[in-house]
């Protein structure tokens, strides 16, 4: 079956790696790294088992969220594209042989169902971009959670805006690096395997980014 | 190397995007440069602040849509009715293969009533056979249309003989 092999093409080599340079990354202190998850949920949902599969999506349904949403930097579609994944994943679940590797999958297949979306949503206009995302609230994403006064609140508030609107005024492309490899932890090789493209195309979009970033962030780097 | 250069390659140096000879070079210069090591900071720094975004939660009521969509009867056709899976360009193609062919018959089927009931005529095969003749090294004459009505021609005047 084609859809099969691709998906499963998708896999890594050795996942166990993956795992622990997202978890050193990803995961808070005392937090239980999403990635790992039990197996026996994997083979129940493949069985048809609805509320196996609830258990998967409310184990990983945050995550997958907070993917798409940076990625396609679009409150309402972030929610429609989620539940587009996990439909996809629950109709495709046969085809995954690596069990363990489920975490890889399900995030591939989030990026791959938001690169769909991203080829077919209109060019954005990357002059205005930034500021209607910040306009209609989107990039106001969630407020931190500081530990002192109102004056810091409003500084890290401030500050976390501007990295959201930096973000979202990237290219689909570099943000789609920017994200996979500073927020999802992942190393070059993955995301040159998941994209599709050399490892030197990945590494040149994370270049351009870096510079475009600094350069937008300037007033919180200096 | 100059501090415009080095900075111009500060960006493909954090990446590793460089050969060794001009990485050595580059950390050689920061190394004696403070103004290109605060630049490397800079985005250093920069890239800190984009790793420290925190997650947000998700809009209450997704799982209900997901399983609304899995449960739905569409599902079930879509798993199992191999049209659905098709993608949707495939499914143009085969229409627009159907219509060809139905075309392609329905024009053998005129065109085998015609020759039952038309009567040969000399003057137009000796019309088409030169049409075609002088036709033939022109790219945007329709050859396999030529053919076709000289091939009928040929089996007209075998049938007459
Ligand atoms: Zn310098």
């Amino acid at each position: 079956m084609d859809h099969c092999q691709k998906l499963n093409n998708m896999e890594p080599g050795g996942s166990d790696s993956v795992l622990q340079h997202e978890s050193s990354k990803m995961i808070l202190p005392g937090e239980k790294p999403v990635e790992l998850v039990d197996v026996s949920l994997i083979k129940r949902t493949k069985a048809g088992d609805l509320c196996a599969f609830e258990e998967l999506f409310n184990h990983f349904h945050k995550r997958v969220y907070n993917i798409v949403r940076r990625l396609v930097c679009n409150e309402h579609d972030a929610a429609d594209l989620t539940q587009e994944v996990f439909v996809k994943v629950f109709n495709t679940i046969g085809c995954l042989k690596a069990e363990e590797a489920f975490f890889t999958w399900l995030r591939s297949v989030a990026v791959n169902t938001c690169r769909d979306y991203m080829r077919r949503r209109p060019p954005r206009m990357e002059s205005l971009d930034a500021n209607l995302q910040f306009d209609d609230g989107e990039m106001a994403w969630e407020l931190p959670t500081p530990d002192a006064g109102p004056e810091k609140e409003l500084l890290d508030s401030e500050r976390d805006k501007a990295v959201r609107r930096a973000v979202a005024s990237l290219s689909d492309e570099h943000r789609t690096v920017v994200v996979l490899h500073h927020l999802e932890g992942m190393d070059v090789k993955e995301i040159a395997k998941l994209l599709g493209c050399p490892v030197g195309t990945v590494k040149s979009r994370l270049a351009r980014a870096r510079e475009d970033l600094s350069r937008k962030l300037l007033p919180y780097v200096m | 190397m100059r501090c415009d250069e080095v900075k111009k390659l500060i960006a493909d140096y954090s990446v590793d995007r460089l050969s060794e000879k001009v990485r050595r070079r580059i950390e050689d210069h920061l190394v004696a440069c403070p103004d290109c090591a605060a630049e490397l900071a800079r985005q250093e720094k920069a890239m800190n602040l984009v790793e420290q975004m925190q997650m947000v939660e998700p809009p209450a009521g997704l799982w209900n849509g997901v399983y609304n969509r899995i449960t739905s009867p569409q599902r079930s056709t879509q798993r199992q009715n191999w049209l659905f899976r098709c993608p949707r360009w495939a499914l143009s193609l085969g229409l627009c293969m159907l219509v060809l062919a139905s075309v392609v018959f329905l024009g053998i089927d005129r065109a085998g009533y015609q020759k039952e009931t038309a009567v040969p005529d000399p003057a137009a095969a000796e019309y088409i056979r030169s049409h075609a003749a002088a036709s033939r090294y022109d790219v945007f004459a329709d050859h396999v249309g030529l053919s076709f009505v000289a091939a009928m021609q040929s089996s007209d005047e075998q049938e007459e003989l």
